[in-house]
């Protein structure tokens, strides 16, 4: 099990929702052969995030999150800086949360201490291919703050 | 005493609509109770329009991130029936054992983080971790197998790419499948866990019963989620899937933007129960006698009875899948290239998600195009069985503290597992 774990999270059908997606097939050019580091496309299997994270050292996820930015700004936090603003009523298991999946891992003694999250503000959350011109415009510069996050591990 | 009750259970977001209970009474009479779904229209069939064969899988597995494997079965079995393309037993087998893999997933994650923590007295899973740590951490390595089967057959713990029109484009080898058999080996202690908190709190499940029209797939040999036709408790008539259409009737509700079911009567019902009761006397001996245990019997017609035959069914599949694994090893695997010529024609194809059957029609044009979709998905054809039951509950429960009223209805919408909107997970965060 490689020791850092990039996960990115999304759906590439509902345009900037799609940017984690996006991302992973970019970071994957830069890291396949990298021993320490994986990147791991998980989609909207929001509860699978659980058992991905279990056992490394290091954890970078990278994610569509309204935040209130300007569309296409990236912005890295951790889970400790930021309150989900997401309603769940439980009907379904398909309100995914990332931060209450990490909630739980971290309450069960499973989740790394070192968790970062890559937010990037999204201009448009709607059914369609592609990203608005606001997100694909800074796709290397997103590859390249990543990147150097791993400096940091 | 005149008593007014006033329930009105709201999410709903552009993107993520996650479904309403209206209640409204007075007297102890009920005057409203509705369930409305306010979804996002069902995109994904215009979006698969013009693409190739090749692309639908992969587009169609990005529908859900729980049901994924679902859909992408669905779709190639459309592709395949569309262009009389057969598959080798091999690959039905593969098939077979990669959706067990999610019945298990979701089915464990649908009890034991939803369902259980309505029977503990709780909100969300979270204070189980403290008051029931044991619990919880059976369920999540129940689920976490769920995790390990998808990602050896299908090649990815979610959105699967292994799973192709004709055929498999990467087989796992000797080695991961045995590993994939002693995980499902090791999950048996754990799934008897499971089974005995959830015995011991089967009197938390409401006893409340609605005569249904059950509808899923049947085989006359085996307890299916793959091959068959369709079947209703209602009558004798098995339908072929091809003529889906005509057992479903979707229709148009002024209470929802996803489209209503009905067959032969203003509802019916799918998931686990109903094929709980299409397929009960082909169970496996150890999910046969899980069902004894719990005392459930083919013909059960209490909804919220749905969360039992998930277990039932998590045992099933894992029964199922060693007894696959074994055959499998047996006959030895062998690399089976995928070569498909594309061809003009219309297919349908149709197998159980965990919440209950799913259609999936296309047709192409002669290079491979799509030229038509229709996705008629299991939650849409359990909204006006959901509304019935509303109906028929309401008017049972409304001497009861509004509390507890509202609770039920949710508990209700929640033993039908529904997927309603299921496409975004994004985040949406505030800075604290």
């Amino acid at each position: 099990m490689k020791p850092t774990l990039i996960i990115c999270l999304g759906n590439p059908l509902m345009r900037d929702e799609g940017i984690g997606i996006r991302l992973a097939s970019e970071l994957l050019v830069h890291l396949t052969d990298n021993p320490d580091v994986e990147v791991m496309d998980l989609g909207t299997g929001g509860f699978s995030v659980m058992h991905a994270i279990t056992g490394r050292k290091k954890i970078i996820f990278v994610d569509c999150a309204v935040m209130g930015r300007e569309p296409g700004e990236m912005y890295r936090f951790t889970p400790e800086q930021v309150r989900s603003k997401k309603v769940r009523i439980r009907y379904s298991l398909h309100e995914g949360d990332l931060l209450n999946t990490l909630d739980l891992s971290q309450r069960l003694g499973q989740c790394p201490d070192d968790i970062v999250i890559f937010g990037i503000e999204p201009k448009e959350i709607a059914p369609g291919e592609g990203l608005t011109g606001e997100l694909e415009s800074n796709i290397q510069q997103y590859v390249r703050t990543i990147l150097k996050e791993l400096d940091r591990t | 005493m005149a008593k007014t009750v006033k329930i009105s259970v709201n999410h709903v977001t552009r993107v993520e609509g996650h479904g309403n209970i209206r209640l409204r009474a007075s007297d102890g009479k009920i005057e409203h109770v509705e369930w409305q779904v306010p979804e996002a229209p069902r995109f994904f069939e215009a979006m698969v329009r013009g693409r190739s064969f090749e692309d639908i899988q992969t587009i169609v597995s990005r529908i859900c991130g729980i049901c994924s494997v679902t859909h992408s079965m669905a779709a190639i079995k459309g592709i395949e029936d569309a262009m009389g393309i057969e598959v080798s037993e091999q690959t039905e087998k593969l098939r077979i054992l990669c959706h067990y893999g999610e019945q298990v997933e979701s089915h464990i994650l649908h009890v034991g983080y939803l369902v259980a923590p309505d029977l503990l007295g709780q909100k969300s899973v979270i204070p189980l971790v403290k008051s029931h740590t044991h619990v919880v951490k059976t369920i999540i390595r129940l689920h976490r197998l769920g995790n390990i089967w998808m990602e050896i057959i299908g090649g990815r713990m979610t959105h699967p790419i292994t799973l192709k029109p004709g055929g498999f484009t990467v087989i796992p080898s000797e080695e991961k499948l045995l590993e994939l058999k002693k995980a499902m080996e090791d999950a048996i202690p754990d799934a008897k866990i499971l089974i005995e908190v959830i015995l011991s709190l089967a009197d938390k499940f409401p006893a409340f019963e609605r005569d249904t029209e059950y509808i899923a797939l049947n085989h006359p040999d085996y307890y299916t989620f793959y091959h068959g036709d369709i079947a209703s408790t209602d009558t004798d008539e098995k339908v072929p899937i091809r003529e889906f259409e005509r057992v479903a009737n979707e229709y148009i509700s002024p209470q929802s933007t996803a489209k209503w079911c009905k067959w032969h009567r203003d509802s019916y019902a799918v998931g686990a129960l109903a094929r709980f009761n299409q397929n009960a006397e082909k169970l496996l001996p150890m999910a046969a006698d899980t069902a004894k245990q719990f005392g459930l019997k083919k013909g059960a017609c209490n909804p919220y009875l749905n969360n039992i035959a998930q277990v039932v069914e998590c045992v099933q599949v894992i029964e199922h899948g060693l007894q696959l694994i074994d055959e499998l090893l047996t006959t030895g695997l062998k690399p089976e290239p995928v070569k498909v010529e594309p061809k003009a024609g219309e297919g349908v194809g149709c197998v159980e998600a965990p919440r209950g059957i799913l259609f999936h029609r296309y047709a192409f044009d002669k290079k491979g195009l799509c030229t038509k979709a229709n996705i008629c998905i299991p939650t849409g054809q359990n909204h006006a069985n959901i509304q019935k039951d509303f109906e028929a509950f309401a008017p049972q429960i409304i001497d009861r503290d509004q509390d507890e009223i509202r609770l039920l209805l949710e508990m209700l919408v929640r033993s039908y597992d529904p997927c309603i909107s299921c496409s975004t997970h994004f985040l949406n965060v505030e800075f604290v």
